[in-house]
């Protein structure tokens, strides 16, 4: 195992470039463990447990690593996107940037532009999330079944929740 | 003895034609029936007196479910016949109920080989965390022998004015009035090892299926399939110091390679550890999920002896009709199996008491006819009382279960002293607890965190693949 892995956890003292930690090789250990036991699960044991625990590191470091390269590509897409599409309303209906912005439904549309490049950022994301959506309602569906049948006695009311 | 039990269950699969279309069409036949008696039944009020005997009522299968409903029916003035197909059956089980358990069933404390007070969650990458220490001192998750506490349950249900019968069920004739009764068809076993048993009828008004996932009761009244997973086990007899670790802790382990949409464990038993894994998605593969947990746990069971190997099918959410007419069905059979956790023994007792409790009071203590509306009842309480748990434990499975970056933030989360006693109070008393907003917050916000993490690790790993 890597030298820097001490008694179950990372030596965060052997990551130090500068006299500060560096986070990032922290992760890419990590990430490299983590790999080596998918790859060759290994057994647990009692004499040296496994203690950590990756809140060490702090969430600015997740944030500058993962989060702010994908929203700074996304960001640039939108900006490109938008100043075309209000350059082209503007030479189709007249309408300047400040008018369009006050326009009921140019904001409706951004909002709608705005939330669904939150969740949807790559073509695979429209399937995944009507996945989720029929995932997330069949258990309830699974359990309702027993109500669904035409009832013909009962003084029960049959639609629940 | 795995794979008998193992042809068993497949089987029933093949032989259901609407296996995959769950919301299941409704037999003709019955539709028809019912409709016929529509303008019939309205009330169970109206339902008249039964002249000069109690209410007949058979209870088929005597595990928890089946001893549960048996006594209490006995208990209310009902003439109750249970049908138990093998008295010394010792079920393939992970053996654990919850405190509550013990109370509402007044068992006897002796039934209960251990109590287990921590529990070891261990990470697909062995990050382990330990859980339990919240616990006060009263509070145990026990750990019994089904052998032992389905006798108790069916002898109590004797003692309380039941018939038992050691028998196999093996069909049901519908009526074709609405006051005629069911006649079942089973075959009598009359104590003698080997011997083929005794085909008999026996007509009753009622029927409880408390007969488990592979019900025969389900199939004679069409209540559909269910989604299953397979639950394989191999008891192993370890040495007495490594038996020690065990003397109170249960451990989970989960990852792709233990299960990919399960957990498996090592539960202590009397004097030997159970070692399991379950799946639903890849039954196939079962046997390599099973060698892989014992990798994982492999140095704390070296040494140990495969005294046993068993397999059982768990359900995974309920038939689409859990009951018809005069016929209900409780426990497995019904498939009330909660899910993440895949508790199953205390919602069988429950829902045999519960059922029980309703036909006694739809009957008034056995003086009268029951119809559907009676056990329907018994559906809405039981669908009211704990639906919210259900659901609660389904949406942990569909989060945490899905993929190792889940996993590993689920284990994270699990060490987190807010989410123990949550976690604990709501196994262990059956109440889905409102907690304070605040900590609520926090939860939810760390719960982002971790799972953020985690799948940030993931991209990480994949980076590394390339």
């Amino acid at each position: 195992m890597d030298a820097k892995w001490v008694n179950g956890t990372w030596d965060l003292k052997q990551f130090e470039k500068e006299g500060k930690t560096d986070w990032d090789s922290v992760i890419v250990a990590e990430a490299k463990r983590r790999k080596w036991l998918e790859d060759n699960p290994e057994t647990t044991s009692n004499d040296e447990p496994v203690l950590f625990d990756t809140s060490i590191i702090p969430w600015w470091a997740w944030m500058k690593r993962y989060h702010l390269p994908e929203a700074e590509l996304l960001n640039g897409r939108a900006a490109m996107v938008g100043f075309f599409m209000a350059y082209f309303v503007d030479s189709l209906t007249g309408v300047g940037l400040v008018d369009q912005m006050g326009n009921f439904f140019c904001k409706t549309l951004l909002f709608v532009a705005v939330a669904g490049v939150l969740f949807i950022r790559k073509n695979e994301d429209l399937d995944k999330l009507k996945g989720l959506i029929e995932e997330t309602t069949l258990y309830d569906k699974q359990w309702q079944a027993a109500w669904k049948e035409p009832e013909s006695s009962s003084s029960t009311v049959s639609s629940k929740k | 003895m795995a794979t008998f039990a193992l042809k068993s269950f497949t089987g029933l699969r093949q032989s259901s034609p609407d296996q995959i279309n769950f919301v299941s069409n409704v037999p003709s036949s019955l539709s028809r029936s019912q409709r016929r008696t529509s303008l019939r039944v309205t009330a169970s009020r109206a339902s008249p007196k039964l002249a000069n005997r109690s209410l007949r009522v058979a209870v088929i299968g005597g595990g928890p479910a089946g001893g549960a409903a048996a006594e209490t029916l006995a208990q209310g003035g009902i003439e109750t016949i249970l049908i138990e197909r093998k008295m010394d059956n010792c079920k393939p089980c992970g053996g654990a109920i919850p405190l509550c358990m013990v109370g509402e069933f007044n068992l006897p404390l002796d039934i209960i080989d251990r109590r287990v007070t921590k529990m070891k969650m261990i990470s697909p990458s062995n990050i382990a965390v330990d859980i339990g220490r919240t616990l006060k001192e009263h509070e145990y998750i026990g750990m019994v022998r089904r052998e032992v506490l389905d006798q108790y349950l069916r002898e109590r249900a004797e003692k309380s004015g039941a018939t038992v019968i050691n028998g196999l069920f093996l069909k049901m004739d519908l009526p074709e009035n609405w006051d005629s009764p069911y006649v079942l068809h089973y075959t009598e076993y009359d104590g003698k090892t080997g011997a083929t048993g005794q085909k008999k009828t026996m007509e009753v008004d009622a029927v409880i299926g408390a007969d488990g996932a592979n019900s025969r009761v389900a199939k004679s009244i069409g209540a559909g399939d269910y989604d299953y997973a397979i639950a394989f086990q191999e008891r192993i007899r370890i040495p007495d110091d490594k038996m020690t670790y065990y003397e109170d802790l249960a451990e989970m382990y989960v990852g792709d390679d233990v299960s990919p949409d399960f957990y498996g464990w090592v539960f202590p038993k009397c004097d030997h550890v159970a070692v399991g894994t379950g799946t639903v998605t890849h039954k196939g593969d079962i046997k390599k999920f099973q060698l892989a947990t014992r990798n994982r746990a492999k140095d704390k069971i070296l040494g140990g002896k495969i005294i046993r190997v068993e397999a059982h099918p768990i359900p995974e959410h309920p038939r689409p009709r859990r009951l018809s007419k005069r016929v209900a069905l409780v426990g497995d059979a019904a498939g009330y199996v909660t899910k993440c956790s895949g508790e199953g023994i205390y919602f069988a007792a429950k829902s045999g008491r519960m059922c029980a409790e309703a036909i006694v009071e739809g009957s008034q203590n056995g003086k009268k006819m029951i119809d559907e509306s009676d056990l329907r009842k018994y559906l809405e309480k039981w669908d009211k009382t704990y639906l919210p748990t259900y659901r609660v434990l389904d949406v942990l499975q569909k989060v945490f279960y899905r993929s190792n970056p889940a996993r590993e933030a689920f284990v994270e989360m699990c060490g987190d002293e807010y989410v123990q006693k949550m976690t604990f109070d709501s196994y262990l008393y059956k109440r889905v607890a409102p907690g304070s907003p605040l900590e609520d917050l926090k939860l939810a916000v760390n719960t982002i965190g971790s799972v953020f993490r985690a799948n940030a690790l993931r991209r990480e790993i994949e980076k590394l693949n390339v």
